[in-house]
């Protein structure tokens, strides 16, 4: 399997960054998208995948083969960095030929030229140098140079992280379509969730160089099994209990989850999965609102009731309902909107009657 | 509506005027001097005399002599010095290594020592030390334009290694690790990108390190003695000052001044301005 990446029990450290005896495992043709805060070891990691950092311990698999001590030029990866570092001295169609060129495979170059200038939109920028190109279209040239030496694995350093929103939203699907129409199992680095559940099929949250829970994006978004990744992907409804089977005590109030668990736990609820209704509801918790907060597409409704939750209402669903401060709501869980988790070292310390949500 | 013309606050103005006043006053110092310098010689009699008269020819024919010397031992001592300092330069920008502090202290060593003890140093060890290695191979170094070439070279190599790491350092290491992942080998990552990304900062650091070769005097004068073989311009200077002969020295200091000059011109213009010399 050439496009199988492992990755065991691997430990290095370069300055302040590290990684922890981490290991994963990719599936062939998978865009795996490693999740993290700035700091957390990201990087570094794709690094060793490349070569370009060599582990103090552990092993790097790619497609079966140990490359643990092989050197970057022999690990058929292609690399695009954070800054696409496109040689400046060369012009587009050079840097797309390069890497054929050092390979001594230039009777390739004319064909995969054609093929990667229209996959990628650039025939029109052949003959310009980068520093004529615009940061759209640097990623486009690099991501060319680094697919014409027919890697086995793409190894792509938060990508999308240099562009503007609009941009970003229009390159990140081109390369998940890249990655469709190619078929490269491909290895994403970002700290941005939303731009993680456009792409990924799987994601790898981690934190300070230790892996923190894999699943995919749905899986990570809707179920976290920590309080770092719920906080990471704004739960921030995070609330102490203590569960007996699928019946969980959070302060004065039961809860109902899917999951089974006992003991000490942490419940997440997502805001966006707390029904707000102004007239009351038989199956509902009453509750003030205490907050308003405008977001990118709708409004954050910070209440206190029974349980301090936040819900999040639609812009349409806001003007309909007239919300304000003040104003008493209905809130409804439904029974797939309660995760669970063993409460670990890092619950919330707030007791749930507490400003916890707000 | 009248306009009031835009004036500077007092404060302002104030800190203006000492600061640019003493950079205007370095300025004429050094212009001062060497045109000071300059002005001692009467050129259009100079000028004459040397043309016309059998004394004008001998001396155009020493300054010749020396310009000639000059130009082959300096080029000659600056292409050996990137031969060194340009794989050691890239080394000291690229790699980690032990004791990078003494590493460094000693390649500098070279450029902060007095130039007599340089040449004390050059003269000890290869009279005594490689003297008898040479001699048996029949190839004398000391009092010959080899030795001219090793005394530029030992204080112009440590000085192209730092001028042309000074142009590594100012590449993102980032560009010879993409392209090893495209399949360079380490040479191949140096030869096709480091290397091309810092020529102009390497053609920079070689235009000063030439600069600094054909200027060398006082390892040259203890290694090399000052005599009519081994009279590179600046030594040309040291010989007709001793005979007595101002107004030679001068002339001959003016062309060296007119060489430093260009090179510093060129330098500029390649951008080497920006590298820390």
């Amino acid at each position: 399997m050439p496009g199988m990446v492992h990755i065991e029990q691997l430990g290095v450290a370069v300055g302040e960054f590290r990684l922890r005896d981490l290991t994963l495992d990719t599936a062939e043709h998978e865009y795996f998208v490693v999740l993290g805060p700035t700091g957390a070891g990201k990087t570094v990691l794709l690094e060793c995948i490349a070569g370009l950092i060599r582990p103090d311990r552990g092993r790097v698999l790619l497609g079966g083969k140990d490359v643990t001590d092989l050197p970057p030029e022999q690990r058929r990866v292609g690399y695009l960095p954070q800054d696409y570092a496109l040689f400046p001295h060369l012009t587009v169609r050079e840097n797309l030929g390069f890497g054929l060129m050092v390979q001594k495979r230039q009777s390739e170059i004319p064909a995969k030229l054609e093929h990667y200038a229209s996959l990628l939109g650039i025939g029109h920028l052949l003959d310009r140098l980068p520093d004529r190109l615009s940061g759209g279209e640097k990623q486009r040239v690099a991501l060319g140079r680094a697919l014409a030496v027919d890697p086995g694995i793409m190894l792509l350093d938060e990508p999308l992280s240099a562009l503007d929103v609009a941009t970003r939203e229009r390159i990140g699907d081109e390369l998940r379509r890249i990655h469709d129409r190619t078929g490269i199992t491909t290895i994403h680095i970002s700290h941005n969730f939303a731009e993680t559940l456009r792409l990924a099929d799987r994601v790898a949250l981690v934190r300070d160089g230790q892996l923190v829970q894999v699943g995919t994006p749905e899986e990570i978004m809707r179920q976290p099994q920590s309080r770092f990744a719920a906080e990471f992907v704004r739960s921030e409804n995070i609330l102490a209990g203590v569960a007996a089977g699928t019946r969980i005590r959070v302060g004065e109030t039961v809860l109902t989850s899917t999951a089974s668990a006992t003991g000490p736990v942490c419940v997440t609820i997502r805001p966006d999965d707390v029904e707000a209704l102004t007239t009351a509801a038989a199956d509902a918790f009453r509750a003030t609102v205490v907050g308003i907060e405008a977001r990118g597409d709708g409004y954050a409704l910070h209440t206190q009731g029974v349980l301090p939750l936040t819900a999040f209402v639609s812009r349409s669903e806001y003007r309909r309902q007239q919300f304000e401060p003040g104003c008493s709501v209905w809130l409804r869980l439904p029974l797939a909107a309660v995760n669970v988790f063993a409460a670990g070292g890092d619950e919330p310390a707030n007791h749930p009657n507490g400003d916890q949500a707000a | 509506m009248s306009t009031r013309p835009r004036s500077l606050p007092a404060a302002d103005r104030m800190f203006r005027t000492v600061f640019g006043g003493t950079l205007g006053l370095a300025v004429l110092v050094i212009v001062g001097i060497l045109g000071g310098m300059a002005a001692y010689v009467d050129w259009p009699r100079y000028v004459r005399w040397a043309v016309t008269t059998p004394d004008g020819h001998a001396f155009l024919a020493q300054v010749w002599w020396s310009v000639r010397l000059s130009f082959v031992t300096s080029i000659a001592a600056t292409f050996l010095a990137l031969v060194v300092a340009i794989p050691a330069a890239y080394a000291l920008s690229r790699f980690r290594y032990p004791f990078p502090l003494v590493v460094d202290t000693i390649l500098d060593l070279p450029i902060v020592l007095p130039p007599l003890v340089a040449g004390v140093a050059l003269l000890t060890v290869m009279r005594y030390w490689l003297g008898p290695l040479f001699d048996s191979l029949g190839i004398q170094i000391h009092y010959t334009a080899r030795g001219i070439v090793i005394a530029q070279l030992f204080i112009a190599a440590p000085f192209a290694v730092r001028a042309i790491k000074a142009a590594f350092d100012d590449i993102s290491p980032r560009y010879e690790e993409v392209s090893r992942t495209l399949g360079c080998t380490p040479f191949q990552a140096f030869y096709h990108v480091g290397l091309p990304l810092a020529r102009h900062g390497i053609l920079a650091g070689t235009i000063m390190t030439w600069a600094r070769a054909v200027s060398e005097f006082g390892p040259i004068l203890i290694f090399c003695t000052a005599s009519e073989k081994t009279a590179v311009l600046p030594i040309r200077v040291f010989l007709f000052n001793s005979a007595g002969d101002v107004a030679g020295g001068v002339v001959t200091s003016v062309i060296l001044i007119l060489m430093a000059a260009a090179a510093l011109l060129g330098f500029k213009l390649l951008g080497g301005s920006r590298l820390s010399l």
